[in-house]
């Protein structure tokens, strides 16, 4: 690099760091959004991660019927004390109060069908649970099956299917006692077997001790071993949306950078330039070389404030720099581009506001989407149609705990979209600067 | 008249911006489609979960588990994997959703009443997980409780010299057992789930993804509403940075005229992007808007006031076109953000949600959800529309204050 080289691109990184609107868009923006995202679900505070968020659940138990003495001995389920319960409907009520669920459920007993399906017509309650007059007869084998009726807010999914998930917990574990009992007493009967009241007694003492079973002795629970990385969920996210934020941004530094070309030639500047023994390459050198600079200064900074601020976990680090080399260098060549197309910066301005964020956007949807598990394949294809939907595989493939070999290959296209971008970028500057 | 004709120039000067047409219409248009794409899925395809499954035991028991889990309508099986190594292998690359190994000892320990549960393999945190998760477990609940249904039965057979003659109590289990898990075809209780709902939801054929874009549509509509803002409160930026404001000043219109007359184009501008986003909605992604116009009516033209009166203030304080591109962004991001447009706020922790509502977006959003999705109408809306009437006072009396200091 020449002198003159140098001077140009330190010139154009001072304009870059002394700007406001630049500074926003290179740190504070990415910076905030992570931040809001991370208040949004919840903070890093908590080791678990996610804190679930509470769904307001109103009861109605308008069960009609009664338990006949044997049942109402049974001592407690879950933790919850259903002694003296008249009915297993007051039972069911009992336990969706239970101090376990007090954190995903804030649970309201109504009197009424009518007044809980008002409490969330009226948005007071997100879901409404009504346990129907037949469900201890049903549950005792002496009527037609009941059905709880769960209630919601249309506008709601996640709540209701968490207090729909523990609703249909408590009543197969109902279930299982009435199925268990009718099943022996059914196949004695088939076999022959007279069936005394103390028989009765004695099978449902049997299904009934083991009702409440928890479910950490249903499944073994683990995270695959091959997970690398953060197994913080909220640390993922965070990882998920300042990558993303820091690939948009990126290439708005870069078309940000090389406007001075734009910049220059409206002031006059660059043609006062042209008359000093200046060469086009050493100048176009300069401010590319500036745009380089100025990207690995928001990069690195980007990386090492997320590690030290939200704790993300980026990968080991010759992925990442792997990763993050291909987005300095593809950011800059397609500001390069970009600039060559241009012929002020009034036209910039719509061009790099309009295309760039939607280029960016499209990039980015993987990490819109990241936990919808209802995402399509061809999402992912649709984002690498674009350059910063490479980008954002680079650093999601070190994040996941990726090689370098691995990054091997999305390099190998970043550097293609370069190369591509900075050969027609550089021609059509060339070919301005001659004119 | 002279407000008007202010008005009418600067609307002129917007038709003429290309810019303004991608912020205005296209990107919302695209995003709309994109994140319904993306949240409502492939509706060709099997939308069921899929569960990478690896059963290694070869008894009965392991397969009334695997038949339990083919009857769910939340969960697809694939059984691609040969090793627990390779099932890992498959939830890490997310190829599945979650990961189930029966072990080989499964039917015999349970048939002894030996602890044994099978292993469930999901990444940490993801809601699939979370989903399909809830699902085994409600399968090894029913099947454990079947196993034990039947050794009860067994066992207290045997306590009553009850078993029939020439049956063996392997034989009398596994009728026992066959019974049970008929049984839980219909159990005595069950849940059903209705909706507070006075809109029926449309069919999947007349609306895919209807839910998604019940979501995306008012939310990208919302956020690039103040997208839109950077063209119109360009002007007013220009204008400053030209001295043809000063210029206008020193003419007999008073400077709340000035203002009234480029808040106009505003208002008229994003009310005229809301109107196609929203004939858009309704033709192209049949969301029910229409179906309350009144409510709709008074939603859109409320957003349209707050909006033309942030565009207002972003105008006055910027001093160049860069500024207001800044001025625009920002709180675009951080009003979408908050107000729930990229991710609904029922999944976000109750102090954010007491925060969201003193966002207008949240406002915007909630309002269209009571139309397209709770099936209220102008009545429900009335609270939505009077805090954004409130937004956009505030916001116009701020930057007529701005205006004056300036």
């Amino acid at each position: 690099m020449t002198m003159k080289t140098w001077d140009i691109a330190i010139k154009d990184m001072r304009l870059s760091f002394r700007s406001r609107s630049a500074i926003i868009f290179m740190f504070v923006v990415p910076i905030l959004v992570t931040t809001l995202f991370a208040f949004m679900f919840g903070g890093l505070d908590d080791e678990e991660g996610f804190t679930l968020p509470q769904t307001a659940v109103v009861v109605a138990n308008l069960d009609e019927g009664e338990l006949p003495g044997l049942a109402t001995e049974t001592p407690a389920y879950l933790g919850v004390d259903l002694a003296g319960v008249h009915s297993l409907g007051e039972a069911m009520a009992r336990l969706l109060q239970a101090d376990a669920l007090r954190e995903v459920m804030q649970v309201t007993l109504m009197d009424s069908a009518a007044a809980a399906r008002a409490a969330v017509d009226n948005q007071a309650a997100g879901v409404a649970v009504i346990i129907p007059a037949n469900f201890t007869a049903a549950l005792l084998g002496m009527g037609q099956a009941a059905e709880v009726e769960l209630y919601q807010d249309p506008t709601l999914t996640f709540g209701p299917n968490v207090v729909s998930s523990v609703v249909g917990r408590f009543l197969d574990s109902f279930s299982a006692a009435t199925i268990g009992v009718g099943v022996t007493l059914e196949q004695l009967t088939a076999g022959g077997a007279a069936i005394s009241p103390e028989m009765v007694q004695a099978v449902v003492g049997q299904f009934t001790a083991g009702m409440g079973q928890s479910s950490a002795t249903l499944l073994t629970v683990q995270a695959p071993t091959g997970q690398t990385g953060d197994t913080n969920p909220v640390a993922q996210i965070l990882a998920q949306i300042l990558g993303g934020m820091l690939v948009f941004y990126a290439f708005f530094t870069g078309a940000n950078v090389m406007q001075s070309i734009l910049t220059e030639e409206e002031k006059g500047t660059l043609q006062r330039l042209f008359t000093t023994p200046t060469s086009h390459l050493a100048l176009l050198g300069g401010k590319f070389s500036a745009a380089l600079i100025v990207l690995v200064v928001q990069v690195t900074l980007l990386l090492v404030f997320g590690r030290l601020v939200f704790a993300i976990h980026w990968g080991r680090w010759l992925p990442v720099a792997l990763a993050a080399v291909g987005l300095i260098l593809v950011a800059a060549t397609a500001g390069l581009f970009l600039v060559s197309l241009m012929k002020s910066t009034r036209q910039a301005g719509a061009m790099f506001g309009g295309l760039l964020t939607l280029t960016g956007m499209v990039g980015m949807m993987s990490v819109f989407t990241g936990g919808s598990p209802y995402t399509p394949a061809a999402l992912d294809i649709i984002s690498l149609l674009v350059p910063q939907g490479w980008a954002v595989r680079g650093l999601r493939l070190a994040m996941e705990g990726g090689g370098a070999a691995d990054l091997l290959l999305n390099l190998l296209a970043l550097l293609l979209w370069s190369g591509v971008f900075f050969a027609i970028g550089q021609r059509r500057i060339q070919r301005r600067f001659a004119r | 008249m002279r407000v008007i004709d202010l008005a009418l120039k600067d609307l002129r000067q917007l038709a003429r911006d290309r810019q303004t047409f991608i912020f205005l219409l296209v990107m919302p248009i695209v995003f709309t489609l994109l994140f319904g794409f993306a949240f409502g899925g492939n509706q060709t395809a099997d939308p069921r979960l899929p569960l990478g499954l690896l059963n290694q035991d070869e008894d009965d028991l392991g397969q009334h588990l695997v038949a339990l889990l083919e009857d769910s309508a939340v969960v697809r099986l694939q059984m691609e994997a040969d090793s627990p190594a390779e099932l890992e292998r498959l939830v890490a690359d997310e190829t599945v959703a979650a990961g189930l190994v029966i072990p080989a000892s499964y039917s015999e320990q349970l048939r002894r009443s030996e602890p044994v549960a099978p292993t469930f393999m999901a990444l940490s945190g993801g809601s699939a997980g979370f989903t399909v998760q809830t699902e085994v477990e409600t399968a090894v609940f029913r099947l454990t409780s079947a196993v034990q249904a039947a050794r009860i039965t067994v066992e207290t057979a045997a306590q009553q010299n009850a078993l029939p003659g020439g049956v063996t109590e392997a034989a009398y289990f596994d009728d026992a057992l066959t019974r049970a898990l008929a049984a839980w075809d219909a159990p005595p209780v069950q849940v059903v789930h209705t909706n507070a709902n006075a809109l029926p939801v449309p069919a999947e054929e007349d609306s895919p993804n209807y839910s998604a874009y019940a979501h995306t549509s008012p939310g990208m509509m919302a956020q690039f509403a103040i997208a839109g803002l950077i063209g119109a409160a360009g002007i007013l930026a220009l204008e400053k940075k030209s001295r043809c404001l000063q210029r206008l000043v020193t003419t007999n219109m008073s400077p709340g005229q000035i203002l009234v007359g480029h808040y106009l184009a505003m208002f008229v501008m994003i009310l005229l992007q809301m109107a196609i986003l929203i004939l858009f909605g309704q033709l192209a992604l049949r969301l029910p808007y229409f179906s309350q116009p009144w409510a709709t009516l008074l939603v859109t033209v409320t957003a349209a006031l707050f909006c033309a009166g942030l565009g207002l203030l972003i105008g006055v304080v910027a001093r160049d076109e860069e500024q207001v591109i800044v001025l625009a962004l920002v709180p675009m991001f951080v009003l979408a953000g908050l107000g729930g447009a990229w991710v609904p706020l029922e999944v976000t922790p109750a102090a954010f949600q007491r925060i969201a509502m003193f966002t207008p977006l949240a406002w915007v959003i909630d309002g269209y959800k009571d139309i397209l999705v709770r099936g209220l109408g102008l009545e429900a809306v009335t609270t939505a529309a009077a805090v954004l009437l409130a937004y956009a006072a505030g916001l116009f009396g701020l930057a007529v204050w701005r205006f004056r200091l300036d």
